[in-house]
């Protein structure tokens, strides 16, 4: 019973599939309401068995509170994108009924990769999980960006898969297994770990590092964010990101759990190169997707460094600030959603200049959402960096510590340039207003999520590491 | 003898592999590919895994290498073109493939790998009981691994859906009647009087 909720959305996938292409008056967005109604579903299934600890069909999926919680954030996340894909205008390419049905399919494998429980089912769900975002990259495809997005994107995960596939088969070279469970066992056995082991682990890491956008992995994430039809940007900037930390949380934490310290200086380099780029990176751009490509890139570094000592702190900080991360994201995604001038969407940022003369309230919440991205304190992204950049003080890594919170001062500045091109900057050409008031009403939501988390930390601190207890109790 | 026979088409596979990537003319890189498919599944077959082997066979030579060898035909690459950056990349390229070589034969030098597999998946055990090597295939990939070829379905499912999206010209423009549209006309909405 406990992968009920994958089994519910793909079996209501294909039936939603089959309706799109026998019935004539049924169109794109009666497909994307019955899919927010599946996937509003979906969570009262996880929500029913979320204590529940259980490896099922011969130890290929694992279900556990960890798991569960990653499934239920990646499906309020999707929910969330598919209704921006109902209140907003879209592209006309978007405007086809296989657009929600390819979320779908991405959302069960997803939710397959964070309770995998063996290399194999792993490689399988990440696959489906990257084909249909490869699918979804490319959508319009008359538009040229964003097939040059799709191909790019395409041959980078494919290399990605390769790369994994090479780690997977030195790992079961030496192990003479893929499930977790027996690399645990076989390395509990062992008196010095061999080389050949994290060689393996190495080249797996190389493969997340390029699905999470991690630097010095990070090459696609400009392009393929700047290219793609911006509906599939906020998807890719957040719920396959979520994924992937799952994958990488319970694969360091559960079967790599003995060379903690190995994995945790590859960890160090990744996150220093990720910080470092992603707050350079982004002073000379002038489009917001890239700019958030980069952003991304910042705080990806940041969510790793809060795995770096492997332990239940580090998962539970980097949970919350994952939680935080998405609500700032998809706030500002879907401002830039409906940023239109003449009825046509527009992203640089230039054309932010002098929105608080036309739309003051919507300037402010775009504000606060800035100021979180930057960590400016009462905010919720403030929160986040100050639990992550305590845990790694606790652990004496002090230089990290340093350079982690230069490079947020240096990101700090590209935030606030956008704030002074919304406040004080001399419109030349402005934006159409924002007339769709659930538009409106999200972005408020997503504001004020973001003040007043700053009043119930305790609240956020208690969720995470009760979920997170799970993780450890296999060891 | 089945030793030095594997030693003899493993080096054949990798001498025709580097031929895949250092021959000029597309077409030849592709024919070399099939025929390192060919010694792969020969390979298969010193190690007693005739069904592998001639799905080898069927798939990549059968179906994938000749996709290959047709697109490399429509394409019409230029050869001057791809040759272009390789002078510039080569010294780069060379030192981080050295590192790499280096690195990796410093790690497999001192490894035992294991050739029976610890788990309680064991298609040996199978093959032993008498089973041929097709049905213990199945058995496997239809009890213990069924969820993964659950997945590898999907995953066939939303490569054809992709395909149609990515393929299919939907003519949004063309003017043709839509009846039931017409027919829910209301006259008071089409005609203004100004």
């Amino acid at each position: 019973m406990y992968i009920l909720p994958e089994i519910f959305i793909s079996l209501s996938t294909l039936i939603l599939l089959l309706l799109a292409s026998f019935s004539k008056k049924i169109n794109q967005k009666d497909m994307a309401y019955f899919s927010l109604f599946i996937i509003f579903f979906a969570q009262f299934f996880i929500l029913k068995d979320i204590f529940y600890y259980e490896e099922i069909f011969n130890g290929f999926f694992i279900v556990d509170s960890f798991s569960s919680f990653m499934k239920l954030l990646i499906l309020i996340c999707a929910g969330l994108i598919v209704y921006f894909y109902i209140i907003v205008k879209n592209p006309v390419s978007l405007n086809r009924p296989e657009f929600p049905i390819l979320i779908l399919f991405a959302l069960v494998g997803m939710m397959l990769m964070v309770s995998a429980n063996n290399f194999l089912s792993l490689f399988m769900s990440i696959e489906l999980q990257s084909l249909t975002l490869y699918i979804l990259v490319s959508f319009s495809r008359k538009d040229s960006f964003s097939s040059e997005a799709g191909v790019k994107y395409f041959i980078i995960g494919s290399l990605s898969t390769c790369i994994f596939l090479f780690g997977t088969s030195l790992i079961y070279g030496l192990v003479g297994s893929v499930s977790f469970e027996s690399i645990s066992i076989f390395m509990s056995e062992q008196l010095t770990m061999p080389t050949f082991l994290i060689v393996g682990l190495i080249f797996i890491l190389v493969s997340i590092s390029l699905k999470i956008s991690a630097a010095p992995f990070h090459m696609w994430t400009p392009d393929v964010y700047q290219g793609a039809p911006t509906l599939v940007t906020t998807l890719l900037s957040t719920i396959p990101k979520i994924a992937a930390f799952g994958v990488l949380i319970r694969l360091l934490v559960y079967p790599f759990s003995e060379i903690t310290i190995d994995w945790g200086k590859i960890l160090i380099i990744l996150s220093i190169t990720s910080m470092l780029v992603g707050s350079l990176g982004a002073l000379l751009q002038s489009d917001l997707k890239r700019l958030m490509a980069y952003s991304t890139i910042n705080h990806i570094g940041f969510m790793l460094m809060g795995l770096i000592p492997g332990t239940e702190d580090g998962i539970t900080a980097i949970c919350i600030y994952i939680i935080f991360y998405v609500t700032m994201n998809l706030g500002i995604f879907l401002f830039i959603l409906n940023m239109n001038r003449d009825q046509i969407n527009v992203s640089s940022i230039k054309d932010l200049s002098g929105l608080y003369k036309s739309q003051p309230l919507m300037a402010t919440f775009m504000a606060i959402l800035l100021f979180s991205m930057a960590g400016i304190p009462p905010m919720a992204g403030f929160i986040g960096k100050l639990i992550i950049l305590n845990l790694v003080i606790d652990n004496n890594l002090f230089y990290l510590a340093i350079i982690a919170v230069l490079t947020s001062v240096i990101a700090a500045f590209y935030y606030i340039r956008l704030i002074k091109c919304i406040f004080f900057d001399q419109p030349q050409d402005e934006l159409d207003i924002i007339s769709n008031n659930q538009s409106k009403y999200l972005l408020g939501f997503f504001a004020t999520f973001n003040v007043i988390v700053i009043f119930v930390p305790q609240f956020f601190l208690d969720l995470c590491s009760s979920v997170t207890l799970s993780l450890f109790a296999l060891n | 003898m089945n030793i030095i026979a594997f030693y003899i088409i493993s080096s054949i596979t990798v001498l025709s592999c580097l031929s895949v990537v250092f021959s000029s003319n597309p077409v030849h890189s592709v024919l070399f590919l099939i025929f390192t498919f060919f010694n792969v599944s020969i390979l298969f077959l010193l190690s007693n895994a005739e069904f592998l082997a001639m799905t080898l066979i069927i798939v990549y030579v059968g179906a994938v290498a000749v996709l290959f060898l047709f697109v490399v035909m429509m394409l019409n690459i230029n050869e001057v073109l791809i040759k272009e950056g390789f002078l510039k990349y080569f010294p780069f390229g060379f030192i981080l493939i050295t590192i790499f070589l280096l690195e990796l034969f410093f790690v497999f030098k001192d490894i035992t790998l294991k050739n029976t597999s610890s788990s309680k998946m064991n298609i040996s055990e199978l093959l032993n009981k008498g089973n041929t090597n097709t049905e213990s295939i199945g058995m496997f990939l239809y009890t213990d691994f069924f969820i993964v070829f659950q997945i590898s379905g999907f995953l066939l499912l939303v490569a054809m859906i992709g395909a149609i999206v990515l393929a299919k010209n939907e003519n949004l423009n063309i003017k043709s009647q839509k009846i039931i549209y017409q027919k829910s006309l209301d006259k008071k909405r089409v005609i203004k009087l100004k």
